[in-house]
């Protein structure tokens, strides 16, 4: 007598976040050995493709999802199913490859706005340096740009690097900084014209900000990504609360390489009513201007 | 001055406050729409005011319709089309006050929702007026 088919099923990833991607695999076979066609179902999110290998792409909430695979033949229907678990970014403390130091890494980043060399000049002078001299410049850059420890947060990269990420940040069209700097709530100006009383009846109360990280590594900067995420002012809050203060002593003794250099990932977000800012595709401002409208580095050291 | 009102009469006159006090507010609402005041979820903002204007204005209309289909020369208690006036009017004055308090705050549709505390009283005392006045109407 036929029996149904035997089947198994498991994920690439089993924690994914908002729209990211996990591949699904499963294999069914029967006691004639004949191939059989899956079907995929999944609770939420989407399934992209058919047959044994296909991508599920995670939805926006989060949770743990179900995803089943069945697979049919005169026996009857088996089925399995297989869990992933959709998290926004959260830090996980992790040890780095060699185990030379332990220390929060950097999650994998969702899709930013622009990214910026910057200069080598201004952050990396020699090959040879340690993380710490490359860090404690970055904070010197830091400080004169007013942005405190608390506005601040650093993880690890890999063994041999760091990211400071900064607080979500207001700024006004030109990337100059806007009152209350460092809260995603814009000020309500109270208008004293008619003309201002006018606008502010029919337009939104405009809120733009960006959240600057400082990247110092030798990976490509794909290797950071989360391919196919967005950006969350929430989230980024998120990887502020969850990082170090301060690099590790540790870290700070790590040699430089010849490829290790600085770059500045931003994120711009806008907020066009009251709901939470959106993270912008494209920015007008660029890598060069924010730095320097933010007061990290003089316009003319930025080409 | 009689104590009684043509039914018609009293009708029209809370018609043409309503009509007016909408009118004022849909007006608003849509320059507001086109400023993008409330971004991509304007439709927040135009659920909020149909639910508060529209029952209503839905009613109003509905008893003129039959008021004009019956043609019946009721009259109506004066104190109640006065007090049905004065609710009416209160209660748009608030509803475009709400609007008009968006210029002030930095999350409007918070706001308006907020509103709702106050406005739903108000808008259950106005409908009790309004019903009190077209079922205390007698033929004269």
């Amino acid at each position: 007598m036929q029996q149904a088919p035997t089947m198994d099923c498991s994920a690439s990833q089993s924690t994914i976040p908002p729209s990211g991607v996990t591949v699904l695999t499963s294999s069914a076979s029967d006691t004639n050995n004949r191939v059989l066609t899956l079907s995929w179902t999944a609770s939420a999110g989407t399934i992209e493709g058919t047959g044994r290998d296909v991508s599920w792409v995670a939805p926006q909430k989060e949770g743990a999802y179900l995803i089943y695979a069945s697979a049919s033949n005169e026996g009857g229907t088996s089925t399995c199913a297989v869990t992933v678990n959709v998290v926004r970014l959260v830090a996980a403390t992790a040890a780095p490859p060699d185990n030379r130091v332990a220390m929060t890494q950097l999650p994998p980043l969702p899709d930013w706005t622009l990214d910026y060399l910057v200069p080598e000049q201004l952050v990396i002078k020699s090959s040879e340096e340690t993380l710490g001299a490359i860090y404690d410049r970055l904070r010197t850059a830091l400080s004169r740009a007013q942005i405190s420890n608390d506005e601040t947060a650093v993880y690890g990269v890999g063994s041999d690097g760091f990211a400071i990420v900064t607080h979500v940040e207001h700024i006004d069209d030109h990337g100059v900084p806007a009152d209350p700097r460092w809260s995603i709530q814009p000020a309500q100006r109270i208008p004293t014209t008619l003309a201002e009383l006018w606008s502010d009846l029919i337009h939104a109360t405009p809120g733009r900000y960006r959240v600057i990280i400082l990247v110092v590594t030798s990976r490509s900067l794909n290797s950071l990504k989360a391919p196919r995420t967005q950006a969350t002012a929430q989230g980024m809050s998120t990887l502020l609360r969850q990082g170090e203060d301060t690099l590790p002593s540790e870290l700070r003794q790590v040699q430089g390489t010849a490829d290790r250099r600085c770059v500045a990932v931003v994120y711009e977000f806008q907020r066009t009513n009251d709901s939470e800012p959106k993270a912008l595709e494209s920015s007008d401002i660029g890598g060069p201007t924010h730095l320097a409208a933010a007061g990290l580095w003089p316009k003319g050291d930025l080409p | 001055m009689s104590d009684r009102i043509s039914v018609a009469q009293g009708q029209w006159r809370l018609a043409y406050i309503w009509l007016a006090g909408a009118a004022i507010s849909l007006v608003l609402l849509l320059t507001q729409t086109m400023g993008q005041k409330f971004g991509d979820q304007y439709d927040k903002a135009w659920s909020w005011f149909l639910t508060t204007v529209v029952p209503i204005l839905t009613l109003m209309i509905g008893a003129l319709v039959y008021q004009a289909r019956s043609g019946d020369d009721a009259t109506v208690d004066r104190r109640m089309f006065l007090l049905s006036a004065a609710l009416s009017s209160f209660y748009l004055v608030l509803v475009f006050g709400v609007l008009i308090s968006t210029a002030f705050t930095s999350a409007p549709l918070e706001r308006m929702t907020q509103a709702q505390l106050w406005l739903s009283p108000t808008h259950a005392l106005t409908s009790s007026a309004l019903g009190a006045f077209f079922v205390s109407k007698k033929d004269s």
